[in-house]
């Protein structure tokens, strides 16, 4: 016997109790999903950059609105931290493959030049200025003189950069995962030759009118050789383990520590070359949960978050965050139809699936309006893009003639048994993949198509894409997004390109229109040339081309000059121009 | 019971461990070459080049007879050799070390709150049974209890960061501090660095308060986010409640009382010491179940620890990785048992030892 037992609370109080902590709780559940009432701004751009050594492209325009009133003189000092999604496994700028590891690349080494993305064109960086030879195979460079790479262990410089760290670094990226970047361009360093530490020239195999542009991507980030050669060198195919986790380069930033699976520190460079960075210091912290990053940034511990489209309505009730539509991103996500498996081997069956699908209703809906339609292979508003030619049209009607016409009405056979179920595979880190995945299967069994959707992770997608387009194991329907190499459609437009149409699709004849695009310098006939590629492609439809994103970033109302760079796609920015207003 | 013989019944108990280890090591190998077609490319990543798949494939002995490649693994696993990771080739025991303290220091204070506060919710319940202390007790660890780590972690996030502002929103340190540097000191004219990855530890040792105050206040919420979850406080609280219930109806508990001594000399000197025994290897069978929470809270708390080694290790097919973090995860379990045996034949000197 208990001899401190009293008498029993009713059970009646504990059931009210446990009634109010559940109207507690769903009252909490209710604030938290508010209707959107968020502060966001516009810019309107479209991604087009002109390159100095080429006739400018055609003309557009570009204005920027802001809803806030910003201080009016930006401001030196203090500590930015910014939540983004994904780690980088490597921030070595030959071997990262990855956005998020070339967003740390692009703050803290340069490149031969680089992209002014708020004039949208190509700057002197590394290169002070180059010039072309009349065939277009010969590039001669001149390099700014009094860079330094700078060692973040020690704040001390460690090399002047030359045009042998030039000839390193070229030569090491073709040897590594991402030198397919240069090989595609065609880039001959046996024709490598150095005037001076200051000059070099270098040939193509041919003439590739995007040679530039490629130089302005991160994977071709120049290192330092002796840094390389002092931790073991690189050898072709094999990684160097140092270079993997540490970044020694000449840009705004160091990299100065990198807590593996938290986050990694960049500080200001004091000895850059350019304009003085803003920021002290920035804190890219990575956390993978979707919740965790808006309740970090409505919570006040981050300035900037990298949100999915379908939480931005969650951020409403918080006066002290702001989503600005930037424009227009060059990231786009099409998913690839292989025109080597049964049913997808069928012209007018693909026709059928893109008329089928609602696509206002995935970028409305599902986006929340950060994505739009468009015609491919080329994103909207890049150079060489034609308006004239209209996505695929969301038409039920269309789609069932063209169905039945293909022999397959309603999805099944003449005999009336139903087509085999069609397997849709999308990445599992596609943002709003799952959503847009289910969106897109009820839409085509209005048709009468059966869809399996699979989600994979990053390395069973990696073994669906590495299947012979002909293997019954490969998946009919396969999403991916892509993001950039190089700002150029030759990086999009043809199915040999460095961005892999995933459908088994070849046209000698596109082939053909994307080739000679690439060897003229005469940008008229360059932008007729890939319209062309345009209208074959849409006719062959090996792609539904879905949606392209639009550029937004999330942050707080006291980070100012966040500038949106479409190779990043907001996996990462410019930080050199980002600064904070006193709170 | 002699110490004698409590020394040879935990020596004994600590050798068991070895042959279970051995077990796991087997299961752990044989899965990772039977489920994979390519062990070899398996190993080496998706990525690698054929002569890389090679290199490690003759390095490692992977396509070599199940046998051979066993005992090579052993070999390779006893002298410090665990392979090395696909993607940055870093060596997956570095990482291990780099990221085991972490976990270590989140599941510690963890116990320490599922302790104190488990223990106290129990004796509170215990003293006051079918009281509303006691309904209140046993809701709140019945709620806790069937809390999903997740939620339980994404409800402490809400209220205590986004709501109340109480506490920071994760990691292991304010971003703009550098990591405690630990014990510098000189012996002999050598220089000792003693660092342990431990940061509440390594503050107290290097004296930075400020990293003190910021591990401290960063540590809190994923720790009281992994107590609440699973057998947490849930657990704790009722299993000290049910034996201080039994104990308290004891006879000698009653002796106590009618000799006129004080409620609290009571509960506590002869109640409460007695109610532990068992709850004491329960908590200790605890240290490793928590683990299972431990990788979502990692998640959720970019708490940069195994969990999310493990998860990161899981996305990408590291096999190298995946194993070693397996074979930690064992080795926690199997030493919380271990300790659990030792310990309840230390306190309970009814437990006969053969």
């Amino acid at each position: 016997m208990n001899i401190y037992h009293r008498r029993a609370v009713s059970r009646f109080v504990i059931i009210v109790a446990v009634i109010l902590i559940l109207i507690v709780a769903a009252g909490v559940a209710y604030v938290a999903t508010l209707p959107p009432s968020v502060t966001t701004t516009t810019a309107t751009s479209t991604a087009t950059v002109t390159s100095t050594a080429t006739v400018t492209s055609p003309s557009t325009t570009t204005t920027t609105t802001t809803s806030s009133t910003a201080p009016s003189q930006p401001v030196y000092g203090g500590t930015l931290i910014a939540d983004e999604e994904f780690e980088p496994a490597t921030v070595d700028p030959a071997t990262s493959d990855t956005v998020a590891g070339l967003a740390i690349v692009d703050n803290v080494a340069d490149g031969l030049v680089g992209y002014n993305w708020t004039s949208q064109t190509i700057i002197p960086r590394l290169a002070t200025s180059w010039t072309v030879s009349p065939n277009g195979l010969t590039y001669n460079f001149t390099l700014r003189q009094g860079v330094y790479f700078v060692d973040p262990a020690t704040n001390r410089t460690i090399d002047e950069f030359n045009a042998t760290d030039v000839q390193y670094t070229f030569n090491r990226v073709l040897g590594q995962l991402n030198g397919y970047v240069f090989a595609t361009a065609g880039l001959n360093m046996s024709t490598f030759h150095i005037y001076d530490p200051f000059h070099f020239s270098v040939s193509l195999n041919a003439p590739f009118a995007a040679f530039i542009s490629t130089l302005a991507d991160p994977y071709n980030a120049i290192i330092d050789k002796s840094v390389d050669l002092a931790h073991g060198g690189t050898v072709n195919g094999t990684v160097n383990s140092f270079m993997e986790s540490n970044l020694i380069g000449t840009g705004p930033y160091m990299m100065t520590q990198w807590v593996k699976g938290d986050h990694i520190t960049l500080m200001r460079n004091p000895y850059y070359w350019g304009p003085k960075p803003y920021l002290d210091r920035i804190v890219i912290d990575y956390r993978n949960d979707a919740s965790t990053r808006l309740l970090d940034i409505k919570g006040g511990a981050v300035q900037v978050a990298s949100i999915d489209p379908n939480l931005i309505p969650s951020l409403a009730g918080s006066p002290n965050v702001k989503v600005q539509i930037i424009g227009l991103s060059d990231n786009i996500a099409p998913i690839g139809l292989d025109v080597q498996l049964f049913p997808t081997n069928s012209t007018l069956v693909r026709l059928a699936m893109a008329h089928a699908i609602n696509y206002s209703f995935i970028d409305n809906n599902i986006l929340n309006g950060f994505g739009i339609s468009f015609a491919g292979p080329m994103p909207e508003g890049m150079f060489g893009y034609n308006d004239s030619i209209a996505p695929y049209q969301y038409n039920v009607n269309l789609a069932e003639q063209e169905l039945a016409q293909a022999g397959y009405a309603n999805g099944n056979f003449k005999n009336g048994t139903a087509l085999p179920p069609i397997t849709f595979v999308y990445p599992l880190d596609w943002p709003s993949g799952a959503l847009v995945a289910s969106a897109i299967q009820s839409d085509l069994s209005v048709i009468g198509l059966q869809v399996n959707i699979v989600g994979a992770t990053d390395v069973s997608y990696g073994d669906y894409v590495g299947l012979p387009f002909n293997s019954t194991a490969r998946p009919q329907m396969l999403a991916y997004f892509w993001t950039p190499d190089f700002q150029d459609p030759a990086d999009y437009a043809t199915p040999s390109a460095a961005y892999n149409w995933n459908d088994g699709y070849a046209n000698p004849q596109i082939e053909k229109l994307g080739s000679e695009a690439l060897s003229t310098f005469n940008q008229t006939l360059r932008a007729e040339l890939y319209s062309q590629i345009m209208v074959l492609t849409q006719q062959a439809c090996p792609i539904i081309w879905n949606y392209q994103y639009v550029g937004y970033a999330v942050y707080t109302t006291n980070v100012h000059g966040l500038v949106y760079s479409p190779l990043l796609d907001g996996y990462g920015f410019d930080w050199a121009s980002v600064w904070l207003s006193p709170s | 019971m002699k110490r004698g013989t409590l020394v040879r019944f935990a020596i004994k108990r600590t050798l068991l461990c070895i042959p279970v280890l051995f077990g796991v090591v087997l299961l752990t190998f044989v899965v990772a070459r039977v489920v994979s077609p390519d062990p070899a490319r398996a190993w080496a990543g998706i990525k690698a080049s054929q002569s890389y798949v090679n290199q490690l494939a003759a390095q490692y002995h992977i396509n070599d007879p199940l046998p051979v490649a066993f005992y090579y693994y052993l070999v390779d696993l006893l002298s410090g050799n665990w392979g090395v990771t696909p993607d940055t080739h870093q060596p997956v025991l570095s990482l291990v070390a780099a990221y085991l303290p972490a976990t270590i220091e989140l599941t510690v204070v963890a116990m320490v709150i599922i302790i104190l506060v488990g223990i106290t919710l129990g004796v509170i319940a215990a003293i006051n049974k079918d009281r509303w202390q006691d309904q209140l007790s046993r809701v709140t660890a019945l709620t806790g209890a069937s809390a999903p780590p997740f939620l339980s972690a994404l409800a402490v996030l809400f209220v205590f960061f986004y709501l109340l502002h109480w506490f920071p929103n994760g990691s292991r340190l304010d971003p703009t501090l550098t990591p405690p540097a630990g014990l510098n000191f000189a012996v002999g004219g050598f220089q000792v660095h003693i660092v342990t990855g431990l940061y509440i530890l390594d503050s107290v040792l290097s004296g930075n308060l400020v990293d003190l105050e910021s591990s401290i206040s960063h540590i809190i919420l994923p720790a009281l986010a992994l107590a609440i979850s699973f057998y947490g406080i849930g657990v704790t609280t009722r299993l000290v409640r049910s034996d201080m219930l039994r104990v308290l109806g004891e006879d000698y508990v009653r002796t106590a009382k009618a000799k006129g001594l004080g409620r609290s000399v009571v509960i506590f000197k002869h109640a409460l010491r007695n109610a532990l025994i068992p709850a004491t290897t329960i908590i200790a069978l605890n240290f490793a179940t928590l683990l299972g929470g431990i990788v979502v809270i990692e998640d959720i708390f970019n708490w940069p620890g195994i969990g999310r080694f493990t998860v990161q290790a899981l996305e990408n097919l590291d096999y190298p990785a995946i194993m070693a973090t397996t074979l930690i995860f064992a080795i926690f379990v199997v030493v919380a048992n271990a300790v659990a045996d030792i310990l309840y034949a230390m306190l309970d000197p009814r437990v006969q030892l053969e």
